[in-house]
């Protein structure tokens, strides 16, 4: 009776701690999502006031003169093809080291892993001089490309992935006659399908929301992407908050909305990503 | 799915396999076709990350404005002597050190007590588990505008807040050299809570429960058998989580730069947004690379560190993942 009790009061304690950081981390989205349906002057009058209509213009200027659609479009051109390729190649190359003997293997690998600790913002000033000097500057494809040498997150992933296969699968389809393209192409890959979900999980947030290299790389606003977009409207409509959290409120739905379906795998693709 | 391919594999019949140099000739074929699947990958790694690196470190000992190429100027270590005499430099490098210890103890604090807590397990914890992580999703410049605006001396919630409470700050947290950075730490915190409270809560899955039962009926506190029971358990995963969120601040530029572009009067200059400046706004290429160079080597640093502690703790981590 006296323990129960205790943990009733145990649980309500929880919930309130669990209530308090609910609000924390969504009220400031849910401002923004409440001034992004104000008028562009009544948003100046009480920040905690809810909107006394709801003005969906702000969205459709966002739209229009924010360029917000320009910058969606401009971040998938570029995350898109970006998370492929990246995967792909990821694949390929945790696949020769996990299951194939070749000189050197080991040395390539640590090489690689060297790239796991560099930090992107350390480099970004020879990054840009090597772009510049490909003729890549304002040019998804030099974005891109920068983007294809992140590989080696996901080349440690998966290449622990797949020497945890057991080997004796790959062996009866060698037996069969297949391959070592054809094994990788109808074994390895199938059973990699969840490995490859999370790591593409990881590489899609991280460069959808990539600011740094976009901004060095992309510096025309014809090509800017969401992060960056947001940041030159910040700049240009400095006192026009309505439209500025419309554009900020449609950036942040397409993760959120992303998020909400596939909850466990972001969570292990973020986590499995940091810790390598 | 796997049985299925399992299950194909293994009811068909074994080809004959070709005898004597067969062999050899396969080995150098399985080599040439691992050369050709690393390559793809290995370019991209080499000219976009390898290379950069070792350019980070050329660049540093030229004076240089990054345009033609015909006006390098080699200067030795005059950039690095420039950098330690530089109180700008130090001013960053401690930037960074309080944003790294108060960074990570917050984010650690908070994500250990929410882990801790639902770990009890009552209902709609899921729930609440998956929102505290929802920050880690959002886009790190979506989270330095919205709380620039909150944060807004004149038209944003902070203000009214603190002047309800008696504070007040006439250029806002944001616009005072004095809480700049502070105000930055906190909304890194925001952002980065939930990342450290998941990594707990996977730490704590050995927990026994039947333990801290026991410890219940004998009458220890809850203090207690955070104490003696979860804590032990949950010591190398705070040191993986301490180290992993440190080295995340570390590179944190986003934030900075969105919300304060390092000012007012570098009060919440760190050395991404410094280096960042110095090349690409004053065209200081090699000073720029010189601070990047610091960067690189204290990353190395916090990583061997990381490795020094915690040997094996990634492998076994990813491994459990899956």
């Amino acid at each position: 009776m006296n323990r129960a009790l205790r943990r009733a009061g145990g649980n309500a304690g929880t919930y309130a701690i669990f209530l308090a950081v609910s609000l924390l981390v969504l009220y400031p989205l849910f401002w923004m999502v409440m001034s992004s349906l104000k008028t562009r002057y009544t948003i100046f009058e009480n920040p905690f006031a809810p909107p006394t209509s709801l003005n969906f213009g702000n969205y459709a200027r966002a739209l229009s003169e924010g360029r917000f659609g320009l910058n969606l479009m401009n971040s998938a051109i570029v995350t898109i093809p970006s998370v492929v390729l990246l995967v792909a190649i990821s694949a390929l190359a945790a696949y020769a080291f996990a299951r194939l003997r070749f000189r050197g293997s080991k040395g390539l690998f640590y090489l690689l892993l060297v790239g796991v600790m560099v930090p992107p913002q350390a480099i970004i000033i020879p990054v840009f001089q090597v772009v510049f000097r490909m003729g890549l500057l304002n040019n998804f494809v030099g974005l891109i490309l920068v983007y294809l040498s992140w590989s080696p997150v996901a080349i440690f992933i998966l290449t622990t992935f797949f020497r945890n296969v057991p080997g004796e699968m790959f062996e009866a389809a060698q037996m069969d006659g297949a391959g070592i393209m054809r094994s990788f192409w109808s074994i390895g890959l199938p059973l990699a399908k969840p490995a490859l979900a999370t790591v593409s999980i990881f590489y899609f947030v991280w460069i959808f929301n990539d600011f740094i290299y976009p901004l060095v790389l992309l510096q025309d606003p014809e090509f800017a992407t969401i992060p960056l977009g947001l940041m030159q409207f910040q700049g240009i409509y400095r006192v026009d908050w309505a439209t500025q959290t419309s554009a900020l409120t449609m950036a942040v739905a397409v993760p959120i909305i992303f998020y909400m379906f596939f909850q466990d795998k972001f969570v292990r693709g973020l986590t499995a990503g940091a810790l390598k | 799915m796997t049985a299925q391919t399992a299950g194909r594999v293994a009811s068909a019949v074994p080809a004959p396999t070709s005898a004597g140099g067969g062999a050899r000739r396969r080995r150098r074929n399985e080599a040439l076709v691992a050369y050709a699947l690393i390559t793809p990958a290995l370019l991209a790694f080499v000219f976009f990350m390898a290379i950069p690196m070792l350019l980070t470190l050329v660049l540093s000992l030229f004076n240089w404005t990054g345009i033609s190429l015909g006006s390098l100027d080699f200067a030795g270590l005059d950039n690095y002597r420039k950098l330690f005499a530089d109180q700008q430099f130090w001013g960053a490098l401690q930037n960074n050190v309080l944003f790294i210890l108060l960074g990570m103890t917050g984010a650690v604090a908070l994500g250990m007590f929410l882990a801790v807590r639902l770990e009890r397990a009552v209902p709609g914890s899921s729930f609440f588990r998956g929102l505290f992580f929802m920050p880690t999703v959002l886009s790190t410049v979506v989270i330095a505008i919205v709380f620039t605006f909150l944060l807004s001396p004149v038209f944003g919630i902070v203000t009214p807040i603190l002047k309800f409470v008696g504070i007040e700050f006439k250029q806002g947290l944001l616009g005072d050299p004095n809480t700049a950075l502070y105000t930055i730490i906190a909304v890194e915190i925001w952002r980065a809570f939930g990342f450290a409270m998941f990594l707990f809560v996977a730490g704590l899955k050995g927990l026994d429960h039947n333990l801290i039962e026991a410890a219940r009926l004998d009458g220890a506190n809850d203090f207690q058998i955070f104490w003696r029971i979860t804590f032990p358990i949950l010591r190398p995963v705070t040191l993986l989580v301490a180290t992993l969120v440190g080295i995340q601040t570390l590179k944190l530029f986003d934030l900075v730069y969105v919300m304060t572009g390092g000012g007012p009067q570098h009060a919440s200059e760190v050395l991404t947004t410094f280096s960042y400046s110095e090349a690409f706004n004053y065209n200081n290429v090699g000073y720029g690379s010189a601070i990047a160079v610091m960067l690189l080597v204290i990353t190395f640093l916090l990583t061997i560190l990381r490795f020094k502690i915690l040997p094996d703790s990634a492998r076994d981590e990813t491994g459990s993942e899956r």
